[in-house]
């Protein structure tokens, strides 16, 4: 995972700045698996410097003016273009009571310097294990508007991203931004990031739950980030929970707590690298999972 | 002069460093500012394997890149250099010793030529077997790193052992270690251990160096021992010393690593290469991890035998250091850790051994403590692990065991001096500001517990004997003063110190006295080095006597004005004046270019005054028992810690700290305190987080400040207690002794011993990361682990959640 380039200077390229989406289609058409596209840059030129990539044409994306767009209804919820950097979704505290668990994962990410640079559909398309915010988006049920030469596609952000650096987006598309439906009323969110002497948290956990019955949420979406190549989305967790919404809300509870972590015991396969054995990773998903389960069901 | 406790006007008051104003607007200059006319650049390329046999290089097609000027590999440079051992050679010649090391330098007209350059050298290696630990590096049979070491210039105080891979060997004696471990009521036998670390400084090394067609090397660098280089330099390079000019501009941070010879040789080399036109080479960040030198790991194997009532009677302990591929000045590192093992104890029976060791790991070098955080990392530890088996409290066994300055003699045999500091005030000071018996909050969390721990420090300059310093103290007409002085300036306020001295002895206003910032060898006055906390003692001393001779010019000139004895003459104020007749007054700055008398006639000269101070006492140590006087003083301290650690996680957080030195005198009060926050920080990171990371291959795997944490701001303690203690050291510029390293030495063993306090769990080795601290509570004290996951899983009922899972109590540790 490291960005260590023994380089002050990046590899020759040409640079574009469409002003268009049409205009950067057209490029991509043109350079096919030559081009790179470009929003903050912050994953971008670490790579560069290390060599890692080596494309003819760079597109920087920061000229087109209809992805630089931040837009919130009622009845679509939240739009956030391509361009939009972290601190601009910041500045909105509106945002941040409709969507505690994509807030929270947002502003520990990094410091501020970066944040002023890198972009939420940048962060997404890097597709590295360690990035915050995908578990959080995944967990809003967020979807992602892919525009190519044959028109417009959206896809659910957890099929979007596909391993390591893989995405399902084809060398003549690109993200043109990221759609994050409303959540449910009585939705509480909540991101766990662990990262006490590391810059990445060893495991991340993005938590919503909504729909409420006897302090027993009907919904939730407990999804894992830093544990493998792409986030992990506890389906045992969400079951437990609807299994546990009839009769009496505290028995549940405890079944709903035991049923969840022996999901974390028996099914969770954290990865192992030079941050933090997969052991220690799988412990620390039996805590943060055990921490967000008090909060989702109240017990403090 | 010197010890009177009068009212100062300068002396323990708190200033602002001298060097801040153009820190702060961004308008002071660093090596990498340097820019000369025609200047090339300069790119290293470096080895990918860990040991192996170069075949070939071919600079074919890298040298067809445009604006490559000319690519220099090993052969062109075929001696080696060195400060203590000679071991190390510009670009690695016939073979390469670890990954990272250089094999070949381009230098083109522009960087981009250079990188592009360097990325097209292609070297042909055959590998050679490679060894990665210090414990294979010392089996019979192991592949041996330096062929050559019979052929190695070394320094007369240190023993390489030829037809091994020990760079040094060093051994310390006293008494009969053996024996009395043998009749010891009590023995821990342990294993500590410490990774490589990285100096971590802001500025990587950087070099601008100029082969001037006169023979004459000039060399802006960015490193901490501007005279030193020279000499070093000058020696490799065969040349004349005056024809060496190493400008010092301002450094970003040293930390050691920047001290003796760096890559000022190889890049003058180049410019000499490249027609004489001035050649810069900056290292990135990778570079600096794994192409420069960084801090030593190392193992160490402890026996302590220890009495009923707490005495310390024997130490048995060995040190194997990893010093990497080339050992440097590791070598000395050793030596220090091996002398100094016996921190502020006195300890009747001694036997310590301590080997540097080459692997084919990242070479390493000084660092902040040099020696000293290694032996302290184990000792505060048994201190405190023999109290507890003892039923004593830490700090009534480190009274039972603490030297006496007056009485006591060091482990190397020294009489320590009456003045030398006190350490029992040091540890009573430690007990009145963190109270390690007092209450201890409880936190919310039960399964996060606070505790508090503490341990010493002592810590004196590791130095040749004969190391030396001078300072030139030059009059301006009106009256002002330029202090020429070589000691380097990288963050530590030591000419801001030496300022106010002057100013002080003087009675001038502070911004009359000015150090120039960025110097050079050939208009500075020489000192030894900027290493072992030594400038404000070596550099204070040399300008007091620049001061007396300066004073004794003033007051002969006076004297003869004011036609009275000399005896008569005082100076202050900025003037001269005579004794209880005020009115007879000449300012310094009617003296200062020479007095002139109402009809025209002239006396005295511009004033200039010159001092110099070398240690008289200190000597080389014994090479079969290690005694002897290593330190011109020894700067006493502590630190303690109130910590948080999470059961569940094994996090550690510093939430308090306590920092206190016995400095014999504060100068300046606020360059203390920084030094102390500044070592209380770098400690506590190093400390828990910090590991330069290694594969089976030998890559470092996070040469890079995103995956190699150091601490942020959000890990900063909430709040850190600085205490200076004066007990001063006559022969000290003042009275004071330095302060700079002893503030990062105990703060390791302090966190390490407040865990153990609480929970009885041993950590053994640094970092002290969550990881690792989880895995010694699941190994030690699964019971607690097990009650947290509990208090953290439990359903509704949460009664039991109130009840804390440890509590804390003197000495002892008790669970609930």
């Amino acid at each position: 995972m490291s960005f260590s380039s023994p380089y002050f200077t990046l590899p020759k390229f040409t640079y574009f700045r469409p002003k268009s989406v049409g205009e950067a289609v057209n490029l991509l058409q043109k350079y096919g698996d030559d081009a790179r596209l470009m929003a903050g840059g912050v994953g971008l030129i670490n790579m560069l410097k290390e060599r890692l990539m080596d494309p003819k044409a760079l597109i920087d994306l920061k000229g087109i003016p209809e992805l630089h767009k931040i837009e919130y209804s009622e009845s679509k919820g939240l739009l956030v273009g391509a361009t939009v950097t972290l601190n601009e979704i910041l500045a909105n505290r509106q945002l941040k009571k409709i969507y505690p668990a994509l807030w929270e994962s947002i502003s520990v990410l990094s410091d501020n310097n970066l944040r002023n640079r890198s972009t939420l559909v940048g962060d997404l398309c890097e597709a590295t294990p360690w990035v915050d915010s995908p578990p959080s988006l995944i967990a809003y049920q967020s979807s992602v508007i892919i525009t190519g030469p044959s028109g417009t596609r959206t896809l659910p952000v957890e099929s979007f991203v596909r391993g390591m650096a893989q995405l399902d987006l084809k060398n003549d598309e690109l993200v043109t931004a990221v759609s994050i439906p409303k959540p449910g009323k009585d939705s509480r969110g909540r991101y766990y990031k662990f990262a006490k002497g590391t810059e990445f948290g060893l495991v991340n956990l993005a938590v919503v739950a909504s729909g409420y019955e006897h302090g027993i949420p009907r919904n939730t979406r407990f999804v894992y980030g830093g544990i493998a190549d792409t986030p992990v989305v506890a389906t045992g967790i969400t079951e437990a929970f609807r299994r546990g919404v009839t009769g009496d809300s505290v028995a549940h509870a405890s079944e709903i707590i035991k049923e969840s972590l022996l999901w974390v015991r028996n099914s969770a396969q954290p990865l192992e690298d030079n941050l933090a054995s997969a052991e220690y990773r799988k412990h620390l998903m039996e805590v943060v999972t055990l921490q967000a389960l008090r909060e989702v069901l109240g017990v403090r | 002069m010197g010890n009177e406790k009068t009212r100062t006007r300068y002396i323990g008051r708190s200033i602002p460093q001298n060097d801040s104003p153009l820190k702060v607007t961004g308008t002071a200059t660093y090596a990498s500012d340097i820019e000369l006319p025609g200047m090339l650049f300069a790119k290293l390329v470096t080895s990918d394997r860990a040991h192996a046999k170069i075949l070939s290089i071919d600079t074919k097609e890298a040298k067809s890149v445009p604006g490559v000027v000319a690519i220099a590999t090993g052969s062109d440079f075929p001696f080696r250099i060195g400060i203590y051992v000679g071991d190390r050679d510009l670009l690695a010649t016939d073979k390469v010793r670890w990954v990272g090391h250089p094999v070949a330098a381009v230098i083109a007209e522009t960087l981009q030529a250079a990188e592009e350059a360097a990325e097209k050298v292609q070297v042909q290696y055959e590998d050679l077997p490679a060894v990665f630990n210090v414990r294979d590096a010392l089996k019979p049979g192991a592949p041996i790193i330096h062929e050559h070491m019979s052929e190695y210039r070394v320094f007369p105080a240190f023993s390489p052992v030829p037809g091994t891979n020990i760079a040094n060997k060093f051994v310390l004696k006293r008494g009969d270690a053996k024996a009395a471990l043998d009749k010891a009521h009590l023995v821990i036998e342990e294993e500590f251990r410490m990774p490589r670390v990285s100096h971590a400084f802001m500025e990587t090394q950087t070099v601008v160096a100029l082969y001037r067609r006169d023979g004459v090397v000039e060399v802006w660098s960015s490193l901490q021992s501007p005279f030193a280089a020279r000499y070093l330099m000058a020696q490799s390079l065969n040349m004349p010393v005056n024809n060496v000019i190493i400008h010092h501009p301002f450094c970003g941070g040293g930390f050691g690593g920047k001290a003796g010879l760096g890559w000022e040789p190889l890049v003058a080399l180049l410019s000499k290469m490249a027609d004489n036109k001035p050649v810069k080479l900056i290292l990135s960040r990778k570079e600096q991890f794994v192409s420069a030198a960084v801090r030593e790991a190392f193992i160490a194997h402890v026996k302590a035998g220890f009495e009923k009532d707490g005495k310390f009677v024997a130490y048995q302990a060995d040190f194997i250091m990893d010093c990497g591929g080339y050992g440097d000045y590791t070598v000395n590192v050793s030596r220090t850790t091996g002398y100094a093992a016996d921190g502020s104890y006195d300890i009747e029976n001694l036997d310590v051994t301590c080997r540097a060791v080459y692997t084919n790991q990242v070479p390493t070098t000084a660092m902040r403590g040099f020696g000293y955080p290694e032996g302290h990392w184990p000792l505060e530890q048994l201190l405190d692990r023999a109290a507890a088996r003892l039923h004593l409290d830490p700090v009534k066994i480190r009274l039972v065991n603490l030297v006496k300055p007056g009485e006591s003699t060091t482990g190397t045999g020294e009489h320590l001096r009456e003045d030398a500091g006190d350490p029992r005030r040091v540890l009573s000071t430690i007990v009145k500001e963190l109270k390690p018996n007092g209450r201890i909050p409880e936190s919310k969390e039960p399964w996060v517990i606070r505790a508090r721990g503490f341990a010493l420090n002592v810590k004196g300059p590791s130095q040749p004997p004969n190391a030396s310093g001078s300072s030139i103290l030059k009059f301006n007409e009106d009256g002002s003063i330029d202090l020429l002085v070589g000691t380097g300036l990288f963050g530590q306020g030591t000419t801001t110190a030496l300022c106010m001295i002057v100013a002080e002895e003087f009675g001038l206003p502070l911004e009359k006295v000015r150090v120039p910032f960025e110097r050079g060898t050939d208009s500075t006055a020489y000192t030894w080095q900027t290493v072992g906390s030594r400038g404000l003692f070596v550099d204070g001393n040399a300008t007091l006597g620049a001061i007396r001779e300066a004073k004794a010019k003033i007051v002969e000139i006076s004297s003869q004005v004011f036609r009275v004895p000399k005896e008569d003459v005082v100076v202050r104020d900025g003037a001269a004046s005579v004794r209880g007749r005020p009115w007879l007054k000449i300012p310094l700055s009617d003296i200062a270019m020479a007095y002139t008398y109402p009809n025209g006639n002239a006396i005295g000269g511009p004033l200039i005054g010159t001092g110099t101070w070398t240690s008289v006492l200190n000597s080389y140590l014994n090479p079969e028992t290690g005694q002897g006087i290593p330190s011109i003083f020894h700067t006493f301290g502590g630190t303690g810690v109130e910590i948080t650690l999470n059961l569940l996680t094994g996090e550690i957080c510093v939430e308090k700290g306590v920092q206190v030195e016995d400095i014999g005198r504060v100068i300046n009060r606020l360059g203390v305190e920084q030094q102390m926050d500044g070592g209380m920080i770098m400690g506590m990171s190093i400390s828990l987080w910090e590991k330069m990371q290694v594969d089976g291959q030998g890559w470092v795997t996070n040469p890079n400040f995103s995956n190699y944490y150091i601490a942020r701001m959000k890990d900063m303690p909430g709040e850190i207690r600085k205490v200076a203690i004066e007990t001063p050291q006559e022969d000290g510029p003042w009275g004071a002794r330095g302060v700079g390293e002893m503030t990062m030495i105990s703060v390791a063993p302090a966190i390490a011993n407040a865990v153990f306090r609480a929970t009885g769990v041993i950590l053994r080795d640094e970092p002290m990361t969550p990881e690792t601290v989880w895995l010694a509570i699941r190994e030690q004290r699964p019971d607690l682990l097990e009650k947290a996951m509990k208090a953290l899983g439990g359903t509704s009922d949460t009664t039991h959640l109130q009840r804390p899972l440890v509590r804390v109590k003197s000495g002892q540790n008790e669970t609930s």
